[in-house]
Protein backbone atom coordinates (compact mmCIF):
# COMPACT_ATOMS: atom_id res chain seq x y z
CA UNK A 1 0.00 0.00 0.00
CA UNK A 2 1.00 3.40 -0.95
CA UNK A 3 0.45 6.30 1.73
CA UNK A 4 0.87 10.05 0.53
CA UNK A 5 1.12 12.62 3.14
CA UNK A 6 1.23 16.16 2.37
CA UNK A 7 3.11 18.23 4.89
CA UNK A 8 2.36 21.56 5.72
CA UNK A 9 4.24 24.00 7.53
CA UNK A 10 2.50 26.89 9.55
CA UNK A 11 4.89 29.76 11.09
CA UNK A 12 3.35 32.06 13.34
CA UNK A 13 5.92 34.63 14.62
CA UNK A 14 9.02 31.90 16.15
CA UNK A 15 6.70 28.99 16.26
CA UNK A 16 6.68 26.01 13.59
CA UNK A 17 3.93 24.18 13.45
CA UNK A 18 4.11 21.08 11.21
CA UNK A 19 0.45 19.26 9.96
CA UNK A 20 0.45 16.47 8.11
CA UNK A 21 -2.93 15.11 6.09
CA UNK A 22 -3.54 11.78 3.92
CA UNK A 23 -3.99 13.26 0.94
CA UNK A 24 -4.15 9.87 -1.02
CA UNK A 25 -4.19 6.01 -0.44
CA UNK A 26 -3.27 3.40 -2.66
CA UNK A 27 -4.82 -0.34 -1.79
CA UNK A 28 -2.67 -3.47 -3.08
CA UNK A 29 -4.69 -5.84 -5.18
CA UNK A 30 -5.04 -9.17 -3.23
CA UNK A 31 -5.55 -12.50 -4.88
CA UNK A 32 -9.54 -13.01 -5.52
CA UNK A 33 -9.23 -16.83 -5.46
CA UNK A 34 -11.24 -18.10 -2.80
CA UNK A 35 -14.34 -16.83 -1.10
CA UNK A 36 -12.76 -16.42 1.71
CA UNK A 37 -9.55 -14.07 0.25
CA UNK A 38 -13.18 -11.72 -1.59
CA UNK A 39 -14.14 -11.66 2.06
CA UNK A 40 -11.09 -10.46 3.61
CA UNK A 41 -10.39 -8.00 0.60
CA UNK A 42 -13.85 -6.85 1.71
CA UNK A 43 -13.67 -6.16 5.41
CA UNK A 44 -10.18 -5.83 5.54
CA UNK A 45 -9.70 -2.55 3.60
CA UNK A 46 -6.31 -1.37 4.83
CA UNK A 47 -7.42 2.32 6.03
CA UNK A 48 -4.20 4.38 7.82
CA UNK A 49 -4.64 8.06 9.46
CA UNK A 50 -1.63 9.77 10.40
CA UNK A 51 -1.71 13.33 12.23
CA UNK A 52 0.93 14.70 14.61
CA UNK A 53 1.64 13.58 17.98
CA UNK A 54 -0.21 15.67 20.97
CA UNK A 55 -0.10 14.85 24.61
CA UNK A 56 -3.31 14.77 26.06
CA UNK A 57 -4.25 15.20 29.99
CA UNK A 58 -6.91 12.96 30.32
CA UNK A 59 -8.98 11.22 33.32
CA UNK A 60 -7.55 7.57 32.89
CA UNK A 61 -8.06 4.07 34.60
CA UNK A 62 -5.18 2.33 33.41
CA UNK A 63 -1.53 3.16 30.79
CA UNK A 64 -0.71 1.43 28.34
CA UNK A 65 3.09 1.47 27.49
CA UNK A 66 6.42 -0.14 26.65
CA UNK A 67 7.73 -2.25 29.43
CA UNK A 68 8.46 -0.85 32.73
CA UNK A 69 11.00 -2.52 34.59
CA UNK A 70 10.25 -2.85 38.35
CA UNK A 71 12.34 0.54 39.03
CA UNK A 72 10.80 2.89 36.04
CA UNK A 73 7.53 1.53 37.54
CA UNK A 74 8.07 4.10 40.90
CA UNK A 75 7.94 6.63 38.48
CA UNK A 76 5.64 5.38 35.84
CA UNK A 77 1.94 6.91 35.52
CA UNK A 78 -0.06 3.92 36.46
CA UNK A 79 2.13 4.15 39.25
CA UNK A 80 0.63 7.76 39.92
CA UNK A 81 -2.73 6.10 39.49
CA UNK A 82 -2.82 3.70 41.84
CA UNK A 83 -1.66 6.30 44.99
CA UNK A 84 -4.40 8.10 43.86
CA UNK A 85 -6.73 5.60 44.31
CA UNK A 86 -5.44 4.23 47.85
CA UNK A 87 -5.42 8.41 49.14
CA UNK B 1 -2.88 14.64 33.56
CA UNK B 2 -6.23 14.34 36.16
CA UNK B 3 -6.26 11.19 38.03
CA UNK B 4 -10.21 10.42 39.04
CA UNK B 5 -10.17 9.54 42.52
CA UNK B 6 -13.91 7.74 43.44
CA UNK B 7 -14.88 5.98 46.62
CA UNK B 8 -14.00 2.41 44.42
CA UNK B 9 -16.07 -0.68 44.20
CA UNK B 10 -14.04 -3.97 44.21
CA UNK B 11 -10.33 -4.80 45.06
CA UNK B 12 -7.17 -4.09 43.49
CA UNK B 13 -3.82 -5.96 44.07
CA UNK B 14 -0.42 -5.63 42.58
CA UNK B 15 2.60 -7.92 43.02
CA UNK B 16 6.04 -8.71 41.03
CA UNK B 17 5.91 -11.46 38.92
CA UNK B 18 7.90 -12.34 35.93
CA UNK B 19 9.82 -8.82 36.29
CA UNK B 20 7.10 -7.10 36.08
CA UNK B 21 4.40 -4.99 38.50
CA UNK B 22 0.97 -7.26 37.53
CA UNK B 23 -1.72 -5.09 38.50
CA UNK B 24 -5.32 -6.80 38.96
CA UNK B 25 -8.27 -4.28 39.37
CA UNK B 26 -12.07 -5.76 40.07
CA UNK B 27 -14.45 -3.30 39.97
CA UNK B 28 -17.25 -6.20 40.30
CA UNK B 29 -19.24 -5.53 44.20
CA UNK B 30 -18.58 -9.71 44.18
CA UNK B 31 -16.24 -11.12 46.67
CA UNK B 32 -13.00 -11.71 44.51
CA UNK B 33 -10.10 -13.10 47.42
CA UNK B 34 -9.95 -16.40 46.08
CA UNK B 35 -10.12 -15.54 42.83
CA UNK B 36 -7.34 -12.93 42.52
CA UNK B 37 -5.30 -15.96 45.09
CA UNK B 38 -5.98 -18.52 42.07
CA UNK B 39 -5.04 -15.94 39.70
CA UNK B 40 -1.29 -14.89 41.02
CA UNK B 41 -0.62 -18.84 41.81
CA UNK B 42 -1.30 -18.89 37.77
CA UNK B 43 1.12 -16.44 37.12
CA UNK B 44 3.97 -17.43 39.74
CA UNK B 45 3.41 -20.66 38.02
CA UNK B 46 3.64 -19.73 34.45
CA UNK B 47 6.99 -17.53 35.97
CA UNK B 48 8.42 -21.34 37.08
CA UNK B 49 7.81 -22.95 34.25
CA UNK B 50 8.31 -20.13 31.26
CA UNK B 51 11.85 -17.78 32.35
CA UNK B 52 15.30 -18.34 30.91
CA UNK B 53 16.03 -16.46 34.41
CA UNK B 54 15.36 -19.20 36.27
CA UNK B 55 17.52 -22.68 35.57
CA UNK B 56 14.96 -25.67 36.35
CA UNK B 57 12.52 -23.97 34.26
CA UNK B 58 11.12 -26.04 30.80
CA UNK B 59 12.16 -23.70 28.88
CA UNK B 60 15.85 -23.26 30.19
CA UNK B 61 15.45 -27.42 30.46
CA UNK B 62 14.85 -27.17 26.93
CA UNK B 63 17.71 -25.18 25.78
CA UNK B 64 20.29 -26.88 27.78
CA UNK B 65 18.93 -30.13 26.06
CA UNK B 66 17.61 -31.89 29.29
CA UNK B 67 13.71 -31.61 28.03
CA UNK B 68 12.47 -32.42 24.67
CA UNK B 69 9.89 -29.80 23.44
CA UNK B 70 7.69 -32.89 22.57
CA UNK B 71 8.06 -34.34 26.55
CA UNK B 72 6.93 -30.18 27.53
CA UNK B 73 4.03 -29.53 29.67
CA UNK B 74 0.88 -29.09 27.13
CA UNK B 75 0.67 -25.28 27.93
CA UNK B 76 4.43 -24.82 27.27
CA UNK B 77 4.13 -26.94 24.22
CA UNK B 78 0.72 -24.56 22.94
CA UNK B 79 2.84 -21.62 23.61
CA UNK B 80 6.11 -22.09 21.36
CA UNK B 81 3.73 -23.78 19.15
CA UNK B 82 1.81 -20.18 18.67
CA UNK B 83 5.24 -18.53 18.84
CA UNK B 84 6.30 -20.69 15.63
CA UNK B 85 2.99 -19.83 13.74
CA UNK B 86 3.24 -15.97 15.06
CA UNK B 87 6.88 -15.90 13.18
CA UNK B 88 5.31 -17.26 10.09
CA UNK B 89 2.26 -14.38 10.22
CA UNK B 90 4.70 -11.81 11.09
CA UNK B 91 7.37 -12.32 8.19
CA UNK B 92 9.66 -13.89 10.89
CA UNK B 93 9.40 -10.33 12.55
CA UNK B 94 8.09 -11.73 15.73
CA UNK B 95 10.94 -14.64 16.59
CA UNK B 96 11.48 -16.76 19.80
CA UNK B 97 14.81 -17.94 18.77
CA UNK B 98 17.90 -15.82 19.32
CA UNK B 99 21.26 -16.47 17.49
CA UNK B 100 22.57 -18.83 19.33
CA UNK B 101 19.36 -21.59 18.46
CA UNK B 102 17.95 -21.19 22.34
CA UNK B 103 14.23 -20.25 22.63
CA UNK B 104 12.64 -17.42 24.86
CA UNK B 105 9.02 -16.96 24.49
CA UNK B 106 8.44 -14.45 27.00
CA UNK B 107 7.29 -11.93 24.02
CA UNK B 108 4.38 -13.79 23.94
CA UNK B 109 4.16 -16.03 27.17
CA UNK B 110 3.21 -12.30 29.23
CA UNK B 111 0.43 -11.76 26.85
CA UNK B 112 -0.94 -15.39 26.93
CA UNK B 113 -0.58 -15.57 30.70
CA UNK B 114 -2.85 -12.46 31.00
CA UNK B 115 -5.64 -13.97 28.95
CA UNK B 116 -5.60 -16.94 31.01
CA UNK B 117 -6.06 -14.86 33.97
CA UNK B 118 -8.63 -12.96 32.74
CA UNK B 119 -10.87 -16.60 32.30
CA UNK B 120 -10.05 -17.23 35.94
CA UNK B 121 -11.96 -14.15 36.64
CA UNK B 122 -14.70 -14.68 33.94
CA UNK B 123 -14.44 -18.24 35.71
CA UNK B 124 -15.40 -16.49 38.98
CA UNK B 125 -18.13 -14.45 37.38
CA UNK B 126 -16.58 -11.25 37.78
CA UNK B 127 -17.82 -8.83 34.65
CA UNK B 128 -15.52 -5.37 35.13
CA UNK B 129 -11.28 -5.67 35.65
CA UNK B 130 -8.55 -4.86 34.55
CA UNK B 131 -5.31 -7.03 34.43
CA UNK B 132 -2.34 -6.02 33.19
CA UNK B 133 1.77 -6.18 33.65
CA UNK B 134 3.89 -3.48 32.44
CA UNK B 135 2.07 -2.00 30.11
CA UNK B 136 -0.07 -4.12 28.48
CA UNK B 137 -3.65 -5.54 29.64
CA UNK B 138 -7.17 -6.73 29.56
CA UNK B 139 -9.84 -5.19 30.25
CA UNK B 140 -13.98 -5.90 30.30
CA UNK B 141 -16.48 -4.24 31.46
CA UNK B 142 -16.77 -0.39 33.51
CA UNK B 143 -14.65 0.90 35.95
CA UNK B 144 -17.59 2.12 37.54
CA UNK B 145 -21.29 1.32 36.85
CA UNK B 146 -21.60 4.77 34.57
CA UNK B 147 -18.42 4.54 32.84
CA UNK B 148 -16.03 2.43 30.27
CA UNK B 149 -12.49 1.54 31.35
CA UNK B 150 -10.92 4.39 30.48
CA UNK B 151 -6.92 3.49 28.85
CA UNK B 152 -4.13 6.18 28.36
CA UNK B 153 -1.66 5.35 25.72
CA UNK B 154 1.77 6.41 27.06
CA UNK B 155 3.22 9.29 25.44
CA UNK B 156 6.37 8.17 24.13
CA UNK B 157 8.42 10.99 24.79
CA UNK B 158 6.55 13.24 27.61
CA UNK B 159 6.03 10.09 29.69
CA UNK B 160 3.39 11.87 32.35
CA UNK B 161 1.10 12.45 29.35
CA UNK B 162 -1.09 10.42 27.12
CA UNK B 163 -1.01 10.38 23.62
CA UNK B 164 -4.16 8.73 23.25
CA UNK B 165 -7.00 7.14 25.31
CA UNK B 166 -9.33 4.27 24.41
CA UNK B 167 -12.40 3.71 26.60
CA UNK B 168 -13.49 0.41 25.82
CA UNK B 169 -15.60 -2.28 27.97
CA UNK B 170 -14.20 -5.32 26.34
CA UNK B 171 -10.66 -5.58 24.75
CA UNK B 172 -7.00 -6.38 25.21
CA UNK B 173 -4.65 -3.40 25.06
CA UNK B 174 -0.77 -3.94 24.27
CA UNK B 175 2.33 -1.10 23.19
CA UNK B 176 5.74 -2.30 22.40
CA UNK B 177 8.53 0.60 22.03
CA UNK B 178 11.75 1.11 22.85
CA UNK B 179 11.54 3.99 25.44
CA UNK B 180 11.18 2.41 29.06
CA UNK B 181 13.87 -0.33 28.46
CA UNK B 182 16.04 1.03 25.65
CA UNK B 183 16.86 -1.47 22.58
CA UNK B 184 15.43 -4.59 23.82
CA UNK B 185 13.34 -5.08 20.64
CA UNK B 186 15.24 -5.81 17.17
CA UNK B 187 14.64 -6.62 13.66
CA UNK B 188 15.44 -11.03 13.53
CA UNK B 189 16.71 -10.19 9.91
CA UNK B 190 19.12 -7.31 10.52
CA UNK B 191 20.24 -7.85 14.06
CA UNK B 192 19.59 -4.33 14.54
CA UNK B 193 16.69 -2.69 16.71
CA UNK B 194 14.74 -0.42 14.60
CA UNK B 195 15.52 3.38 13.95
CA UNK B 196 12.55 6.11 13.44
CA UNK B 197 9.56 4.63 15.35
CA UNK B 198 8.87 5.28 19.15
CA UNK B 199 5.97 2.82 19.52
CA UNK B 200 3.46 0.50 18.30
CA UNK B 201 0.20 0.33 20.20
CA UNK B 202 -2.08 -2.69 19.23
CA UNK B 203 -5.67 -3.71 20.34
CA UNK B 204 -7.86 -6.61 19.91
CA UNK B 205 -9.31 -9.69 21.27
CA UNK B 206 -6.93 -11.42 22.74
CA UNK B 207 -3.58 -10.08 24.59
CA UNK B 208 -1.09 -12.75 23.42
CA UNK B 209 -1.77 -12.05 19.79
CA UNK B 210 -1.85 -8.21 20.41
CA UNK B 211 1.62 -8.35 21.94
CA UNK B 212 3.29 -10.27 19.53
CA UNK B 213 1.71 -8.17 16.87
CA UNK B 214 2.80 -4.95 18.18
CA UNK B 215 6.68 -6.49 18.70
CA UNK B 216 6.76 -7.44 15.26
CA UNK B 217 5.53 -4.04 13.96
CA UNK B 218 7.89 -2.13 15.91
CA UNK B 219 10.40 -4.35 14.38
CA UNK B 220 9.57 -3.35 11.37
CA UNK B 221 10.48 0.15 11.83
CA UNK B 222 8.87 3.01 10.44
CA UNK B 223 8.31 2.61 7.01
CA UNK B 224 6.87 -0.88 6.93
CA UNK B 225 4.78 -0.87 10.68
CA UNK B 226 2.12 0.98 10.07
CA UNK B 227 0.94 -0.69 6.31
CA UNK B 228 1.36 -4.10 8.41
CA UNK B 229 -0.86 -3.35 11.18
CA UNK B 230 -3.59 -2.10 8.54
CA UNK B 231 -3.97 -5.50 6.77
CA UNK B 232 -4.54 -7.23 10.40
CA UNK B 233 -8.06 -8.69 10.91
CA UNK B 234 -9.28 -8.08 14.51
CA UNK B 235 -6.95 -5.91 15.78
CA UNK B 236 -6.18 -2.26 15.26
CA UNK B 237 -2.64 -0.19 15.51
CA UNK B 238 -1.54 2.99 16.38
CA UNK B 239 2.36 3.63 15.27
CA UNK B 240 3.93 6.61 16.31
CA UNK B 241 7.52 7.35 14.78
CA UNK B 242 10.27 9.18 15.52
CA UNK B 243 9.06 12.49 13.65
CA UNK B 244 5.89 12.72 15.13
CA UNK B 245 3.70 11.39 13.37
CA UNK B 246 0.96 9.00 14.42
CA UNK B 247 -0.93 6.46 12.25
CA UNK B 248 -3.96 4.73 13.46
CA UNK B 249 -5.54 2.16 11.62
CA UNK B 250 -9.28 2.86 10.33
CA UNK B 251 -10.83 0.91 13.49
CA UNK B 252 -8.48 2.03 15.82
CA UNK B 253 -10.82 2.98 19.06
CA UNK B 254 -9.56 5.77 20.35
CA UNK B 255 -11.52 9.25 21.12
Amino acid sequence: MTIIVRKTTTITGTKKKVTRKITAVSVPTYPNHTDRSIYINQTALPILKAEALRAQSASINMVSGATDSSDAFAQSLQSAILKAKHS
Amino acid sequence: MTVAVHELPGIRRVEQIMGLPVVVDVRDDDEAGSALDQLFDWLRWVDATFSTFKEDSEISRINRGDLRREDAHPDVRQVLDRCDRLRDQTDGYFDMRAPDGSIDPAGLVKGWAIDRAAAILDDAGLHNYAVGGGGDMRVLGRAIPDLAWRVGIQHPLERHQVAAVVETTDLAIATSGAYARGDHVWNPHSGRSPRGILSVTMVGPELGTADAYATAAFAMGPERAPHWTAQLLGYEAMTILADETVFKTGGFPDE
